[in-house]
């Protein structure tokens, strides 16, 4: 069992009237890529700014390798910070940016330049030690404020949207290097972002936040194939969400009925088993959340009436290596399908083709509406 | 007139809108200041004005005085005593310039945009009042039978009121009233392109709030502060109306000397030379300081 890093429990921040963080506990392993994710106003930068130490907690405790810090000022606590906009000291150049920390610990010159060497040379930086940080690149700067906040060895580091203002390649090589650079050093990162791209593909583990409160806590894989509700079902990836309802409970599956079809009678074909590992509720109270890339389409066929539900293809976009289509159901949802574009993709469709919709139960998800 | 601007090529356009300024410079600075060097190698008319006949005795007596029966040069330090006292009072009154402008700058630089022209104005709002009614009514203030001896008398705090009027303090209070405007506006404007960010990061990285305040604040908004304190400290230096109101001509500075010479004294000359010394002192200070920061701007990069 690994070691807790750090430990949140029960924080709640008020600013004034409005809640910012309610009641949010979960603990973070040491050397875990740790990712709070969640759309901007969500309370995951509060959060952030509440173990660094920027701002106080209104209730609540917070325990760094088990020693409480709620209280500590930021300048006390081994947690160091890579901010969203960089902050580099202007007047100082990149090899004194980086030394910053150690310099204000005490450490002594000769032991605070050596550990910049070795930090610019982590990101690649060292041939551009004298520079002044204004004569970086966006890239450069991201690299040097993640050597600073390296420099002095935090317990934790937190990396508040790093990426967010740098262009989209730079953005995709930042984040192996990111995760490479965690791996290397072993430090507990806390990356707070709101691209769901970013959390899923570098973190150990996400925790997914809304209007101030926790949504869900878990891998990547978990996030994306087995959402807690229809926040976590939505903000995470695409997906589509058909309203239906629960007939039956058993112990790990239910069924249900497609409840939109109204005009159809329910047929054995529209009614399906799907797994489920969370609280549910009987009655027309249901939604199954099917994710764009699971659903598979085939021809029309009148005779054999295959898949759940038929509908028309609206749309049909080319996107390099996958096709997307939105289909139009009988009853006026659309769909949005996704389709790799491989040498054995069997059918390809285009707008106002009639198809019938299959999807595998086992990779649809049951919420609450 | 404004398409015709527009249409001149940059070069003639500069000019076009510099000669005014430059015109106002050539006569009311340069061609000044020239008679002032000038009249400071002549010799003085009786009754004022000058006698044509080039001498250094200005500047020699500046340092020196005429022994009255043997008409030998004795060294004096009696003016350098008063530039040493000016000196003195206009770096007292940087000082406490800096130490209240620095906070109020500050403040201001922190608020909501729209009410730091609030604040602004407020800073300028002594400004509407003539400087010698702002000085006198000062005066009022702190003399022996002023408003502050008075509370203190009827409290029973002193037995006998504080001398305040009259003294080198008194100056300094004035010289610091005076000017400090000069400093907050610089310091404003430091301030307020200051990323207030940086004093987090700071935080973040082990710096404690004074840490902060020295190693990122200052650092950055040192050209302000260097440029708020030549405001102050070069019109202090000079200052006539306070040491001469505040002071009660006991506490002469050079601005009061230069003035003697032209009324009282009627010894033109010397009233030039102290001028030009006291010129080329604040240029020493002005070009000791460019060279400074042009150095380090140097090693920095």
């Amino acid at each position: 069992m690994a070691t807790t890093a750090i430990s949140i429990q029960s924080v709640t921040k008020n600013f004034g009237r409005f809640e910012a963080l309610s009641d949010v506990s979960f603990d973070i392993d040491e050397g875990e890529f740790f990712t709070l994710l969640g759309p901007s106003g969500c309370g995951k930068t509060t959060l952030l700014r509440i173990l660094a130490g920027f701002e106080e907690t209104t209730s609540g405790q917070i325990q760094l390798f088990g020693e409480d810090i709620a209280h500590q000022p930021a300048n006390k606590r081994p947690i160091n910070t890579v901010f969203q906009h960089y902050s580099l000291f202007p007047h100082l150049n990149i090899h004194e940016n980086v030394q910053f920390g150690l310099k204000m610990r005490g450490v002594n010159k000769r032991q605070r330049q050596a550990r910049a060497d070795e930090m610019l040379e982590m990101v690649q930086l060292d041939q551009f030690a004298d520079r002044k940080p204004h004569q970086l690149s966006g890239g450069q700067q991201q690299r040097v404020a993640l050597a600073r906040a390296l420099a002095p060895k935090p317990q934790l580091l937190l990396l508040d949207e790093p990426l967010s203002a740098l262009d989209l390649k730079l953005r995709q090589s930042m984040r192996l290097e990111l995760k490479k650079i965690q791996e290397q050093t072993g430090i507990t990162f806390v990356f707070v972002t709101h691209d769901q791209e970013e959390a899923l593909t570098m973190s150990d583990r996400i925790a997914v936040i809304s209007s101030g409160r926790l949504q869900q806590i878990g891998t990547p894989t978990q996030i994306y194939e087995r959402p807690m509700n229809r926040f976590v079902a939505d903000f995470i990836g695409e997906t589509n969400f058909l309203e239906v309802s629960v007939l039956e409970q058993k112990a790990d599956s239910a069924v249900v009925s497609f409840s939109s079809d109204a005009t159809d009678t329910p047929t054995p074909a529209k009614t399906v088993e799907v797994p489920y590992d969370h609280k549910i509720f009987m009655g027309p109270k249901g939604i199954l959340s099917v994710r764009p890339e699971r659903i598979h389409l085939t021809p029309f066929n009148e005779k054999d009436q295959a898949g759940f539900f038929h509908g028309e293809i609206k749309q049909a976009i080319y996107m390099g290596t996958d096709t997307q289509y939105v289909v139009e159901l009988t009853w006026g949802q659309q769909l949005l399908t996704r389709h790799q574009n491989t040498v054995a993709t069997p059918y390809t469709f285009s707008k106002k083709d009639r198809v019938s919709i299959g999807f595998d139960a086992n990779a649809t998800r049951l919420l609450r509406r | 007139m404004l398409e015709k601007l527009s249409n001149m090529p940059d070069r003639h356009l500069r000019k076009a809108l510099l000669t005014p300024s430059l015109t106002m410079i050539g006569l009311f600075l340069i061609i000044p200041i020239a008679i002032v060097a000038v009249y400071s190698f002549l010799k003085p008319g009786t009754y004022g004005g000058v006698v044509w006949d080039f001498s250094t005795h200005a500047y020699r007596q500046f340092l020196f005085e005429e022994d009255f029966l043997t008409l030998k040069l004795q060294f004096s330090t009696a003016y350098l005593e008063i530039f040493f006292r000016s000196f003195t009072q206009a770096l007292t009154a940087t000082v406490l310039c800096f130490i209240m402008g620095f906070p109020t700058a500050y403040f201001i630089a922190t608020r909501s945009e729209k009410t730091q022209s609030l604040w602004l104005f407020a800073v300028t709002i002594p400004y509407w009042v003539n400087l010698l009614i702002r000085t006198v009514s000062m005066l009022f203030i702190i003399r022996d039978q002023g408003p502050i001896n008075a509370f203190l008398l009827n409290l029973g705090l002193i037995e006998d009121p504080i001398k305040m009027a009259y003294t080198p303090f008194a100056v300094a209070l004035g010289l610091f009233y005076s000017y400090l405007p000069f400093m907050v506006l610089p310091l404003y404007t430091a301030l307020s392109r200051f990323d207030m960010s940086l004093l987090t990061a700071a935080h973040d990285l082990y710096a404690s709030r004074w840490a902060a305040l020295r190693h990122v604040l200052i650092p950055n908004v040192k050209n302000g502060i260097i440029s708020g304190c030549l405001l102050v400290f070069i019109p202090s230096i000079g200052a006539f109306i306070a040491p001469d109101l505040l002071g009660g001509g006991k506490q002469l500075m050079i601005g009061n000397l230069i003035a003697l010479q032209f009324q009282g004294s009627r010894n033109w000359p010397f009233g030039a030379a102290v001028s030009m010394i006291l010129l080329t002192m604040v240029l020493l200070v002005l070009i000791i300081f460019t060279i400074r920061s042009k150095h380090r701007d140097a090693t920095g990069e």
